[in-house]
């Protein structure tokens, strides 16, 4: 059993190693942080990615090191790309309670340390929260962890005690009613690890999720909670991020309808389509552009946001679960008008517009791929639904 | 079994009065009582180092952390507030509420334990961390690395920018 692992302990030990060259090379005038970036990134393409997800997660996390511009950053973001690819492949609970562990305190670790300017004191009550109901909440998980071990003796994941482990889990995800910490931090943390928060988390959890976790009740109650708290909470809300949150809300409750229908293969396309559309929307500065991205994520053809919505829909349909096919709907139609508000507001971009577009400049060989896929990724989506 | 469950009833008691109490020095006192009856039970039911490591982790380190909290922040003046605004009573109900309705794990039929039957506690704990979950092991090291400079980095630091 420790030499099937000796892979995955020659991950850790390779980031000891670029810990190592990162200090000693940060004391040379000759080398930079972008060489240091690079050789990050290079060490994440290296470690051979086996299937689908893990490429799909290398790939993410490559292009959002690309935004982080110091160096422990950049290390926090490796050790959590590491608990997420363990995370990924776990079948055991204790695995994925510290996989869980190490990407949830990289995560709030990093919503403190980026903390500069005028923003210290939200970032800081941002990052106490975060870690303060996440480490209840782990609490929680382990003790249901110990009493599954205790009842059945082994750690593999059967069990009545699996609802109490899976609201841990809905937790970490976003999903109301257990949403409240991922509103507030949308709105406090700075955009790059906004960037990260939204889109690595949830694909290493959905991934655990499809893979290894078998539980026998429906998360319906999750999905309607999730779906209407998403499309009526964005209502009030003054600043745009907050408005994105609840609208993360919404797209989670939506990937969680994918999961109880078991349609796995759309979750994933859902979900690659949504990280591709927050990885645009974060990055831009263009505010037409913006008002496209959010066309995008209203579901509204011909981009690619309707076609992931219209899979997980489709699939509801064939499985036959038409009361939550019809809330789901329902809930869409009901997030379309903030979302037309957003489009209306930055198309027009009338001059007293709140919202402030300070991205980076090296963002646009990023901002223009992410545009072009979800432009044109509806050419290879669109085959099922025209046949 | 009478012993055993006098004593873990002994530390639910406990634990009610933890949270119970108007002053911060006896709440830390109660806790610290819990500690060492919690290591009490693991003795008696057979885990000698988890309870050795449980009065050194717990009693050694935590409890002396809190009462040098105590101590610094002169807490002793004070009383908790959340005695006297009813918190610590609606928590005495969660509690009688949790023994009403059962809301514990269930004490199904027992499964098949992977260990060594007839070794010590500390050597199935020693195969465990260090030969079927080493890797995790290392990772959790580092996880641990992380929580130690976190809160280096979560404090709010005075000086400007950063």
């Amino acid at each position: 059993m420790f030499w099937n692992s000796i892979v995955e302990l020659d991950l850790c030990i390779g980031l000891l190693l670029l810990i190592l060259y990162g200090l000693l090379s940060l004391r040379n005038g000759h080398v930079s942080l972008g060489h240091i970036r690079f050789v990050c990134q290079a060490w994440l393409v290296l470690i051979t990615p086996l299937e689908v997800q893990d490429i799909a997660l290398c790939v993410l996390t490559v292009v959002l090191l690309q935004s982080f511009h110091s160096f422990e950053a950049l290390l926090f973001l490796l050790l959590a790309y590491i608990g997420q690819l363990y995370m990924m492949h776990s079948c055991n609970l204790v695995s994925f309670y510290v996989c869980l562990e190490a990407q949830t305190l990289c995560v709030v670790v990093l919503c403190g340390l980026l903390a500069r300017g005028a923003s210290t004191s939200f970032s800081v009550e941002a990052a106490l929260k975060f870690l303060l109901l996440s480490a209840m909440v782990s609490g929680m998980a382990l003790f249901w962890f110990s009493a599954m071990y205790q009842r059945t003796g082994s750690l593999d994941m059967v069990g009545q005690e699996t609802f109490w482990i899976l609201l841990v889990m809905l937790f970490k995800l976003g999903v109301a009613p257990m949403h409240m910490w991922s509103v507030d931090l949308y709105g406090s943390v700075p955009k790059s690890l906004l960037l990260y928060l939204s889109t690595a988390p949830k694909l290493s959890l959905f991934t655990f999720w499809a893979a290894s976790w078998h539980h026998d009740f429906s998360v319906g109650v999750f999905i309607l909670f999730s779906m209407l708290i998403g499309s009526i909470g964005a209502y009030g809300q003054p600043a745009l991020r907050s408005l994105f949150a609840y609208s993360t809300i919404n797209e989670i409750g939506l990937m969680l309808l994918a999961v109880e229908t078991a349609g796995f293969h759309t979750l994933y396309q859902h979900l690659g389509i949504y990280i591709i559309t927050q990885l645009l929307l974060w990055n831009l500065t263009d505010k037409r552009l913006f008002a496209l991205c959010a066309v995008s994520l209203a579901g509204l053809p011909p981009f690619a946001g309707f076609f992931g919505k219209a899979w997980i829909f489709w699939h509801a349909m064939s499985v036959q679960a038409f009361s939550l096919l019809l809330a789901a709907l329902f809930c869409t139609l009901l997030s379309l008008v903030y979302y037309l508000r957003v489009i209306r507001l930055f198309w027009t971009a009338p001059v007293h517009t709140a919202a402030s577009f300070a991205g980076a400049p090296n963002q646009t060989t990023l901002t223009s791929a992410c545009a072009v896929a979800l432009a044109f990724a509806p050419v290879m989506l669109v085959k099922p639904f025209i046949i | 079994m009478f012993f055993e469950n006098s004593a873990i009833l002994l530390c639910a008691l406990l634990g009610i009065a933890v949270g119970y109490t108007k002053s911060p020095f006896m709440s830390l006192m109660y806790s610290v009582m819990l500690f060492i009856n919690s290591s009490f039970v693991l003795m008696m039911l057979g885990f000698e180092f988890l309870a050795l490591v449980n009065l050194l982790v717990y009693v050694g380190a935590l409890a002396v952390l809190f009462l040098f909290v105590i101590m610094l922040l002169e807490i002793p003046a004070t009383e908790l507030r959340a005695y006297s605004r009813g918190w610590s009573t609606l928590g005495v109900f969660v509690f009688i509420i949790n023994g009403v309705f059962q809301i514990t794990p269930s004490m199904g039929p027992r499964g098949i334990i992977n260990g060594l039957p007839g070794a010590e506690s500390i050597t199935n704990l020693g195969h465990a961390l260090y030969l079927y979950f080493a890797d995790l092991l290392i990772l959790n090291s580092l996880v641990l690395t992380v929580a130690l400079f976190g809160a280096f980095a979560i404090a709010p630091v005075r000086t400007t920018g950063r």
